[in-house]
C-alpha cells in the first residue's frame, strides 16, 4: 500500500497544496490525515456523486473527484493519482488530486473580492506567489461542507 | 502589452464596448489603464460574470464581464481596462477591471443628450447612473459601485 502519513507539528503551521488540473488548493496541513495512492480507492458501490471508498481507521470513507472549477466529476481523469484524506472532526473524506505537497506557503494573501464571493464558496481567500501563481485557500470543514452540498448529502 | 489612449481636450467620457451589443460610458478619470492580452487568473466557484482576477500593482482585481452581468454569455476577451471608482469623494478609491471588446473611444457628453435606458437591456436599471443618446443609441453611464457589489 502506498501511504504517506502526515506528521503534525503544531508549532509550525504548514500547508498542504492539492493540485487539481491546474487549480492549487491550499489547506492547513493538520487537516490532511493521510495521502494515499488513488489506486487504493475502491470504486465498487460508490455512493451518489462519489467515485468510491477509501479505508482508514478500520472504516471506509467516501472519495470525491473535483474539477478545476470545483464541480463534482463522476469520471476520474487519469491524472488524479493521489487521494488526500481530509479530517472533519471525527470523520474523513477523500479528495482526489493530481499531486499533493506539504510546504510553508509563501505568497500574498488577498480576500476574495466582494463581487466574486458566492455564499456557498469553499474558498477563504486567494494567495498569489511571487511567480504570479494563484492558489485558493480553504479548510477541510469548508471543503467537505461544499462537496456534500454539491452531492446533495 | 499596455496601450495608451489619448483623450481629446473636449472629451469628458470614455465609450466602452463590452461585446454582444453592450456599450456604456464612464468618466475620463475612472479609466486607469488598458491592458492587451492580460494574464487573468481563474477563480473557481465564482459568479459566471466575474470568474477571473487580474494582478495589478500588487492588488488582485476582480475582472467583470459586463455583457454577462447583463444576462449575456460569458466571454474571455483579449482586452481589459482597470478602473478606479468611489461611492463618495471622501471614500478610498476602489479598483476593478472590465473585459472590453474594443479599445475605449473618447467622447463628449452633455445633459441635453439625456434619454431613457435601452429597453432591450432592462438590467441596466440596476447598474446605470443615467443614460444618454450617443449617435442615436441609448448609452448608459455605468455605476461601478453597484457593478462590483
Amino acid at each position: 500500500m502506498n501511504t504517506q502519513l502526515i506528521n503534525h507539528h503544531p508549532e509550525v503551521e504548514k500547508t498542504a497544496r492539492l493540485t487539481i488540473s491546474g487549480l492549487h488548493l491550499i489547506l492547513p496541513q493538520r487537516e490532511i490525515r493521510v495521502l494515499e495512492s488513488a489506486s487504493e480507492v475502491d470504486t465498487r458501490e460508490a455512493g451518489v456523486f462519489s467515485v468510491g471508498w477509501i479505508n482508514h481507521d478500520q472504516k471506509r470513507w467516501p472519495v470525491y473527484c473535483l474539477s478545476q472549477q470545483l464541480s463534482l466529476l463522476d469520471t476520474v481523469p487519469a491524472e488524479r493519482r493521489v487521494c488526500a484524506l481530509i479530517k472533519i472532526e471525527n470523520n474523513y473524506m477523500g479528495i482526489l488530486c493530481d499531486n499533493a505537497s506539504i510546504e510553508s506557503i509563501v505568497g500574498k494573501w488577498h480576500d476574495i473580492p466582494a463581487s466574486m464571493r458566492l455564499p456557498d464558496t469553499p474558498l477563504l481567500g486567494l494567495i498569489v506567489s511571487e511567480e504570479n501563481i494563484l492558489a485558493c485557500a480553504s479548510s477541510a470543514e469548508r471543503l467537505a461542507a461544499y462537496v456534500l452540498r454539491l452531492a446533495g448529502v | 502589452m499596455q496601450n495608451k489612449q489619448h483623450i481629446s481636450p473636449t472629451a469628458n467620457a470614455w465609450l466602452l464596448d463590452f461585446g454582444q451589443n453592450v456599450r456604456a460610458v464612464v468618466g475620463t478619470r475612472v479609466l486607469l489603464q488598458l491592458v492587451d492580452s492580460p494574464n487573468v487568473l481563474s477563480v473557481p466557484v465564482a459568479p459566471y460574470h466575474c470568474r477571473n482576477v487580474f494582478l495589478w500593482r500588487k492588488k488582485l482585481l476582480p475582472v467583470m464581464d459586463i455583457a454577462a452581468r447583463l444576462g449575456g454569455t460569458a466571454q474571455n476577451t483579449r482586452l481589459l481596462t482597470v478602473v478606479g471608482y468611489q461611492h463618495h469623494e471622501t471614500e478610498t478609491v476602489r479598483f476593478g477591471a472590465l473585459f472590453l471588446e474594443k479599445p475605449p473611444v473618447a467622447i463628449n457628453v452633455t445633459d441635453t443628450q439625456f434619454c431613457p435606458l435601452p429597453e432591450e437591456q432592462s438590467n441596466w436599471s440596476k447598474f446605470a447612473i443615467s443614460c444618454f443618446a450617443h449617435e442615436g443609441v441609448a448609452t448608459p453611464i455605468i455605476n461601478l459601485d453597484t457593478i462590483f457589489m
